[in-house]
Formats: structure tokens, C-alpha cells, sequence
């Protein structure tokens, strides 16, 4: 082998900066519409806001950490903030329950391959708004699902399914299901047929080649897909801010609430930052857990 | 905002950060009137911020197209909600991106107060002198509607009379108010504090009246067309919202009708406000003087319903009966006292957020 340590060193070196030079572009942008902007949110978040006798919007730029002792002291922002993060949890519970089996068939689909994934991607082609008020007609008391539950005589009087907790469910999961099946498929796709081959080969039923060798060879697809559901969902604003009908708060509602409604800038920007961090220590968790369960295999 | 808007003229950067009290604008609205002299005023474009829906359509078959033709400038709209104007104009008050915003009732009383927005005034604006006194409050009011009882005939079989009304517990689950984040919801608040006890200011009785509708509640609505869907899907049967609006979508043909309830339905004043700080001064102020004159106030009376604010316009007929039309007819509505609405909106929005949602 040619080179002196020192010509490795220098490819090592060169190496890296055509990485470096690779992300440029991306980093940058980041740097200047995302981290910048959550800085200055940052420094907001530690300054206070007072309203005058007739309305007026008065900024007290003193850093305290004020707005962040009212989040502490408040069981109403705890709850919110709980509300949140259940809501995306059972979002992506409910993405991986039926995004699965879709993601499957489409993984082994041949002829039909093109038109499902476009069926799969239907919802982007739609926007949220659009597709929400489609669910208003018919999730309402007098929609499709209530009438169908009424005519089949499950029930006797419609069932609320929109303006409630379950709307918003309902709304969200609809809008995160591709993530969840684009993910997985890619996964699954690059699983080699010829494994469950082996597998029968070896004398396993169809159930014991999916539970021992599928499904263990699919979880990096199922832990991407579901950190991507949950991150997206945990910030959702249009869907549950309809779905809901005003009546169910999450961050990302509250957020704009008191960012817009009570004009104070500097508690919307702590409630962002509160969410960030939770979703952010969320997210490393699970990666952490993950990990752990790869060590243990 | 900071020290960049001539503040350090009086104070340095860091006395000032320390002293820290300071408006979003405020105290650099103080200092504007001495820059006043070498201002641009710019008559090629005008930028006009405005809600979605009948109100701009009109907009563009009337002010709009005058504007343009005299001035041969361009007049842009962008459509939001009254909130984000204040937000993007509160964001950057010295290089506004609106130079005139529509607004409702006590909306821009704050943004008047902080500088943001300028003082109306008939020295600039010669119809102002004109306007009923309800729609000189907070800029200038452009038309006069009111908030009462809309619901569904086909499920509210009784012809609802009074406010009272929307606790019938036989509408249980199908009842829907305004957010307290919308006009319509800060007025209503005050509005039911004095049909309960004769002040608008106890707005404590008002709360606990408002607790007890809770059950009954289907949604809290963004907006009478956010209402009128509901009202349309069968979802809800009655609700508090826009006569002006509710009389549109009936002559659509939505099955829909509307009360002014006995106690009074309470006002809604649109208004147009124009940005201190707009590089498009005269544009801005004809755009406003057109707003107020006959041929735009007929148009928002004919095909809106809107009540002219003008006191000089004569109206007759199906509109005059419906529209809140005319001084008697504004005596009659329950007016409220925005300075007051503006001053205790955070407070009332927080205790919404922690007992009503």
C-alpha cells in the first residue's frame, strides 16, 4: 500500500471536508432559519410582557427565568403539556397498528406497486385544511360514520367523533400514516425474500417467519417511522386546532394562543422552548432504548 | 423595539435595558412625529391587510379599482385574521407591512396607544366628521353590524327571543360561542355581564353564567363563517354570531335565521386603520376616504348587510330593515366599552384557556 501516514492523514482530512462541503448548503440554512431564530425565541422566552390599562403590549426586557417558574408552578400548562405528548404517542401507536400490514403488502406488492403507493400519498395531494373539513362532513353528527353506525343499529344516538379528543386523534393519524408506511416499506422492501425461504426451509410456520425474522429485521424502520410520527405530531397545529373545535388545548395551540390571542411573545417562546427540550429528551430517549435493545439481540 | 430606534438619543443601551419598561413601540411612536418632515410617501403601491371572504371581494369592485385608476398604482391584499395583522405590524412597527389594516371593534385601540397605528382624525380624513360616534372609537369606522342568536330552524323549533336562551338545556351538546380569542367572543363577555346585572364591567356573574353553558357546548367558534359551517352541518343548532353574515349565507339559501334577542344584540364595528409609519401616506388616507363614502358604504349595505357608518348615507328597503342602520338603531344595540374590553382581554383569554377549554 502507497502513502505515508501523513498522505493518509491528508486524505482523512480531504475526506472530511467534502463531507463538510456536502452539508454546507443544508447546515447554513439551518443555522440561519431554524437555530438562529429558536436562540432569539430563547432569549425572548426570558423576557416579560405587561399589559396596559387599554391593552398596550408592554416588553420588559429583563432576563429572569420568570415565565419558566410559571410553566413549573402551573398544573394547567402540566397538563397541556401531558395532553401533547399522549396525543403523539397514541398517534404513533395507532400509525405503527395500521400502517404495518399497508406497509407490508406494499413491501411485496408486484403489479399494483405504483397505484398503491399513490394511494398511500393521496392525503399529500390535499391540503391539511381541505382534508380536515373533509373529515368535519363526515365525522359530524349527521356524517357518513354516524349514519352508518345508526342505520347498522350499533347505536342509538350519534356518537360525538369531531370537536373532542378523538377528532384530533382521528385528524392527526390520518395526516402521519404515509410517514409511518413510506418509512417501513423502504425497510421492508430491502429485507431479502429468500430469508423466509430459509426460514421455512428450517421448518417455521408463516407466523414464525414473520414474529422471528421479518419483523426483528424491520424495527429500524419502525423506530424511524415513529420518531418521525411523533416528532411531526407533537407540534401539529392546523388539524387539532379544527379538530378540535376550540375546545382541547395542546402546545402547539396554546402556543399560538399566547403568542397571538394575549400577545405575550415571551411566554409563547418559553412554551416553544419547553416543547422543544421535551420533545428533544423524548426523542433521545427512545434512541437511547433503542440502542440498548440492539446491544441485547 | 431596541436600542436601534433612536432611543439612544436619551438613553443608552444598557440604562435603558435596566430601566426596562418600554411598549412595543410606544416610546419610539413618541419620537416618529419628529421625524415626520423627511418621510417618503410613496403613490405607487399600497398594501392592504384584510380578513378572507365578502369583505375584500367588495373591496376589489369598489375602493380598490377607484384607487388604482386615479393613481395608477397597485393596491395589494393579503387576507389573514385581525390577530396576525396586529403580530406582523407589532413585529416591525417602523417599516409596517401593512400601511392600512381592517380591524374589529377595540382591536386597534392598543396599536393606536403603542403608536403603532395613527389617531384618527378629521384633519386627515374630512368623512370622518361624518361617522356615527361608535365608528370613531378605534380608527375609522368602515361599516356597523351586530352579534345575536343565529340557529337552525330545522332543529330550534321555537323562535329563540332572549340570551337566555342558549341554556335551553334541550340544545344540550349542539351549542356553539365564540372563542374568547375573537372579537366577537371578548364583546359577548361583557355583553352577557350586563344582560345578567345591568353593568358590562361584572363580568364576574358573566363567568359563572358562561360556566354553566359549559355542558352544552359543541364548539367554541374562530369566526361566523366557522360558526355558519357547523350551523350548515347539522352539528350545531344555535349560536352566537354575526347577523350581517348569517343574513348572507340566508340568502344562499342555509337554512339559517337570526334574532336580535330582547335584552339587545351587541355591536360590531368594522373599522380600517392606518399604520403610522406607512411610506404611502396619501394612497393610504384616499383609500380610507373612499371606504367611507357612498358608493363603497352602498355596496357593503347591499351585498353585506353591514350598516353604513356614515351618517350622511340614506337606506331603504330590505337592507335598512336588516342592517344595523342609523342612530336610533345603534341606541338600541348593547354598546360595550373597548377601552375596558382591551385592557382585561389577556386576563379574560387566560381564565377561557383554564376553565372553558
Amino acid at each position: 500500500m502507497a502513502g505515508s501516514i501523513a498522505e493518509r492523514v491528508y486524505h482523512l482530512k480531504r475526506s472530511r471536508w467534502s463531507v463538510l462541503a456536502g452539508v454546507l448548503p443544508i447546515l447554513s440554512v439551518y443555522v440561519a432559519l431554524l437555530v438562529i431564530p429558536m436562540l432569539l425565541l430563547g432569549q425572548f422566552s426570558l423576557y416579560r410582557k405587561l399589559t396596559g390599562e387599554m391593552g398596550q403590549v408592554v416588553l420588559i426586557r429583563e432576563v429572569s427565568l420568570a415565565n419558566y417558574a410559571k410553566f413549573l408552578a402551573s398544573p394547567f400548562y402540566f397538563r397541556i403539556l401531558k395532553d401533547t405528548l399522549v396525543m403523539a404517542l397514541t398517534v404513533t401507536g395507532l400509525c405503527v397498528l395500521l400502517g404495518y400490514p399497508v406497509a407490508f403488502s406494499l413491501s411485496r406488492a408486484r403489479r399494483w406497486k405504483g397505484i398503491l403507493y399513490l394511494l398511500v400519498l393521496a392525503p399529500f395531494f390535499v391540503s391539511v385544511v381541505i382534508r380536515t373539513y373533509g373529515w368535519m362532513v363526515i365525522l359530524g353528527h349527521n356524517g357518513l360514520v354516524n349514519w352508518l353506525l345508526l342505520a347498522s343499529g350499533l347505536v342509538t344516538a350519534p356518537v360525538p367523533l369531531i370537536y373532542n379528543y378523538t377528532g384530533i386523534l382521528i385528524g392527526v393519524t390520518h395526516i402521519m400514516l404515509p410517514y409511518m408506511v413510506i418509512t417501513l416499506e423502504a425497510v421492508l422492501r430491502k429485507i431479502d425474500r429468500s430469508l423466509i425461504e430459509a426460514a421455512q426451509g428450517l421448518g417455521a410456520n408463516p407466523w414464525q417467519a414473520f414474529s422471528r425474522v421479518i419483523f426483528p429485521l424491520s424495527l429500524p424502520g419502525l423506530v424511524a417511522g415513529s420518531l418521525l410520527v411523533f416528532a411531526l405530531s407533537v407540534s401539529i397545529f392546523t388539524t387539532p386546532s379544527l379538530m378540535g373545535g376550540g375546545r382541547i388545548h395542546l402546545m402547539s395551540t396554546i402556543i399560538y394562543e399566547e403568542t397571538m390571542g394575549q400577545v405575550n411573545w415571551p411566554s409563547g417562546a418559553m412554551l416553544a422552548w419547553v416543547l422543544l427540550v421535551t420533545t428533544l429528551a423524548v426523542l433521545g430517549l427512545s434512541q437511547l432504548a433503542a440502542r440498548r435493545f440492539e446491544w441485547r439481540r | 423595539m431596541d436600542g436601534r430606534d433612536g432611543l439612544g438619543m436619551a438613553f443608552s443601551r444598557r440604562t435603558f435595558l435596566k430601566s426596562a419598561a418600554l411598549g412595543l413601540g410606544v416610546v419610539a411612536g413618541d419620537r416618529a412625529g419628529l421625524a415626520r418632515g423627511g418621510e417618503v410617501d410613496d403613490t405607487s403601491e399600497l398594501v392592504v391587510g384584510v380578513w378572507g371572504g365578502a369583505i375584500p371581494k367588495i373591496l376589489k369592485k369598489t375602493v380598490i379599482p377607484d384607487l388604482e385608476a386615479r393613481y395608477r398604482c397597485k393596491v395589494y391584499v393579503k387576507e389573514g385574521t385581525g390577530g396576525d395583522r396586529m403580530a406582523i405590524l407589532r413585529a416591525n412597527p417602523r417599516n409596517p407591512a401593512f400601511d392600512v389594516v381592517h380591524l374589529a371593534d377595540g382591536e386597534a385601540i392598543p396599536l393606536i396607544k403603542e403608536g403603532i397605528l395613527e389617531e384618527p382624525s378629521a384633519r386627515v380624513i374630512p368623512e370622518f366628521a361624518d361617522l356615527y360616534p361608535v365608528a370613531q372609537i378605534s380608527g375609522y369606522g368602515q361599516g356597523l353590524s351586530d352579534v345575536g342568536i343565529a340557529y337552525s330552524p330545522q332543529k330550534v323549533k321555537e323562535r329563540p327571543t332572549s340570551w337566555l336562551d342558549l341554556w335551553n338545556p334541550a340544545y344540550k351538546g349542539h351549542v356553539v360561542i365564540p372563542s374568547m380569542k375573537t372579537t366577537q367572543g371578548s364583546s359577548f363577555l361583557p355583553a352577557l355581564a350586563k344582560v345578567l346585572t345591568g353593568d358590562q364591567r361584572n363580568v364576574e356573574a358573566a363567568k359563572r353564567k358562561l360556566l354553566e353553558l359549559k355542558p352544552s357546548i359543541l364548539a367554541y367558534h374562530r369566526g361566523t363563517s366557522h360558526a355558519l359551517t357547523m350551523l350548515e352541518q347539522g352539528d350545531a343548532w344555535i349560536s352566537v354570531t354575526i347577523g350581517a353574515y348569517v343574513y348572507q349565507a340566508r340568502d344562499k339559501g342555509q337554512p339559517v335565521d337570526f334574532v336580535r334577542p330582547k335584552e339587545g344584540s351587541f355591536s360590531l364595528i368594522w373599522f380600517i386603520d392606518i399604520a403610522r409609519h406607512t411610506r404611502h401616506r396619501t394612497l393610504a388616507r384616499e383609500y380610507v376616504r373612499l371606504a367611507l363614502q357612498a358608493k363603497a358604504q352602498r355596496a357593503f349595505a347591499e351585498e353585506m348587510y353591514l350598516g353604513p357608518s356614515n351618517r350622511k348615507i340614506a337606506l331603504s328597503g330590505k337592507v335598512a330593515e336588516l342592517a344595523v342602520y342609523g342612530q336610533q338603531e345603534i341606541d338600541r344595540l348593547i354598546n360595550l366599552d373597548w377601552m375596558f374590553i382591551e385592557g382585561q382581554r389577556p386576563s379574560w383569554i387566560q381564565w377561557w384557556n383554564q376553565h372553558m377549554v
